[in-house]
């Protein structure tokens, strides 16, 4: 083995530099396929996804992992060809495309857990020969570099992927440290130094006190109280601090939205427009965890059961483009997350009777029209006609519910026939 | 002739890990006066406050590439002789002598070892001393 392959495969710094940039730029490239879909000729945004997979290709073979490298490159040359305008960027090389994000983000996933990149070798292999099979470009020997550096061919040495990974992959990692890693701004990590710089003022003069006290007791109680109240005040502010430190732009689940939709549109042939919006709002970064499933099952419940299909869209007088926001915005004590579209609204005469006929409400007439609305969460219920693959087994919207309330948050319904349906998830700040 | 942690570098590149990666390389062989710059854009506004030694940049990079950084570094006072090294993936023929012709002092493909890096940095260093 040529020793510059994976120089620095056990500098776990790097790796996990290399691991957190990785999946960032992963993430922030996923909804650009989506646009470049509409606007293929685009040269900017083509460049915006094709540097982080070159960042990641370049990168890979400086710890060691050569299948990171070989998909990356494969999925690079893809790139490189539509850059190129050699293919275009249709449906199909996108969707394979997004695939081979999915498997690199697993792959760092396995890489991060001390674990091999890939499990199954021929799922991997597979890929690689689906994505090189959509690239006219592809060539021969795509996945080892091309020989041909004339001024540093000592620099310069050929990845032999399948011995790298072997040894790659039989090398434990010593000093582990798996489990999540947190980014900090290092305004606030000064920011917490120079708190505990204050500290260690207030240390001196307890010491200070410590002596005084035997000879002036009345005088080292009044000092006392007053570092008492300073002391307070700094830790809470550094308590403060740490809360913030675990704060983190909504950005990061936004991101997947227009994906998600995309795949949804196109299993239900529906067009809609999505408008996303509040993607700087900070919240705890335990909300973003527990918002994720019931955020991406609502835009597709919005999609495939909110919105009408463009028949009916133009029969009731709309355009046959639906749409559907997102918006995350916040009070002084709440995270507020909309989720609404302009469809048909909630069916509820249908939805009553399907609760009654599975026995769930008995009197009817006993309901407020809120307790109807609040129908649509009840266990094995759905308004939806036809169970498809997406949505409507009634498994949705009350687990939906349970998850927003185990975050602490609640979850509000109000619908209006023909008009649409909107979704208000509020939660506590803290 | 300067001491080796005083020889002060710009390392330019749009990923984080490979500024890393230059930068532990360079420390393995006692340069650690680094600064960095995460695209072309930001390494000019450097080098416009800073004078340096050396800079070592990526080639593709958003704002501003390297090729274009190196020629607005250059024509800055001061700057048109400050050694750069370019660090990067693109390697065809076409590609190293378009740079070199851009006035790039050296270049390096893609994975490099701490000591390649470094040998053709003493080089190059070497070279700006007694042209």
């Amino acid at each position: 083995m040529p020793e510059n392959q994976g120089f620095f495969e056990d500098d776990l710094a790097i790796l996990q530099e290399f691991v957190e940039e990785s999946n960032e730029s992963l993430d922030s490239i996923e909804s650009q396929f989506v646009a470049l879909e509409k606007n293929p000729d685009d040269k900017d945004l083509i460049n915006a996804i094709f540097r982080p997979i070159h960042s990641i290709k370049g990168n890979s073979a400086f710890l060691g992992l050569m299948n990171v490298r070989v998909l990356a490159h494969e999925m690079e040359s893809v790139l490189d060809a539509v850059r190129k305008n050699v293919m275009e960027p249709d449906e199909k090389v996108v969707s394979l495309l997004l695939e081979g994000i999915d498997f690199l983000k697993a792959m760092l996933l396995r890489i991060q857990k001390q674990e091999p990149e890939i499990e199954d070798k021929a799922v991997f292999e597979n890929l690689v020969k689906k994505i090189k099979a959509v690239n006219p470009d592809a060539k021969e020997d795509a996945g080892a570099m091309p020989a041909g550096t004339i001024i540093s061919a000592e620099d310069f040495a050929e990845a032999k992927p399948e011995e790298q990974t072997k040894e790659a992959q039989a090398k434990p990692k010593p000093d582990a440290q798996p489990g999540r890693t947190v980014r900090i701004k290092e305004s606030q990590i000064l920011e917490v130094q120079t708190l505990v710089g204050e500290l260690d003022g207030l240390h001196k003069q307890l010491a200070d006190i410590s002596e005084q006290v035997a000879k002036n007791p009345a005088d080292a109680k009044t000092k006392l109280d007053g570092v008492c109240g300073t002391f307070k005040s700094i830790l809470g502010t550094i308590d403060e601090q740490f809360v913030t430190m675990q704060k983190v732009a909504i950005r990061e689940l936004l991101q997947r939205v227009p994906r998600i939709a995309r795949e949804t549109c196109a299993q239900t042939g529906k067009p809609v427009q999505m408008h996303v919006k509040g993607e700087g709002v900070l919240v705890p970064r335990s909300l973003v965890e527990s918002l994720e499933a019931p955020l991406m099952h609502m835009i597709r419940n919005a999609i495939d059961h909110g919105v009408e299909t463009p028949q009916d869209r133009r029969k009731a007088g709309k355009t046959e483009q639906g749409n559907v926001w997102v918006e995350v915005s916040e009070t002084d004590s709440q995270i507020v997350v909309r989720i609404a579209d302009d469809g048909a609204g909630i069916d509820f005469k249908s939805l009553l009777v399907k609760a009654m006929k599975q026995g769930l409400v008995t009197n009817a007439r006993s309901l407020t029209p809120k307790d109807i609305t609040n129908l649509i969460f009840l266990p094995g219920l759905s308004s939806a006609k036809n169970v498809s693959d997406l949505s409507g087994r009634g498994v949705g919207m009350d687990v939906v519910k349970h998850n927003v309330e185990d975050a602490g948050g609640a979850v509000d319904v109000s619908s209006k026939a023909g008009k649409g349906t909107e979704f208000l998830l509020r939660f506590p700040k803290e | 002739m300067k001491e080796k942690k005083d020889i002060k570098f710009l390392v330019v590149d749009d990923s984080s890990t490979m500024r890393r990666i230059v930068k532990a390389s360079l420390a393995k062989f006692g340069y650690t006066n680094t600064e960095e710059a995460a695209d072309g854009l930001e390494g000019v506004e450097k080098a416009k406050s800073c004078a340096f030694d050396c800079i070592l940049t990526d080639w593709n990079m958003p704002n501003a590439d390297g090729i274009t950084m190196t020629r607005q570094i250059r024509a800055l006072p001061g700057c048109e002789k400050v050694p750069v090294v370019m660090v990067t993936t693109e390697q065809t023929k076409e590609d190293v002598i378009n740079a070199l012709k851009q006035g790039v002092n050296a270049y390096i493909v893609k994975p490099f070892t701490p000591q390649t890096l470094c040998e053709k940095i003493d080089g190059v260093l070497a070279k700006n001393q007694n042209p």
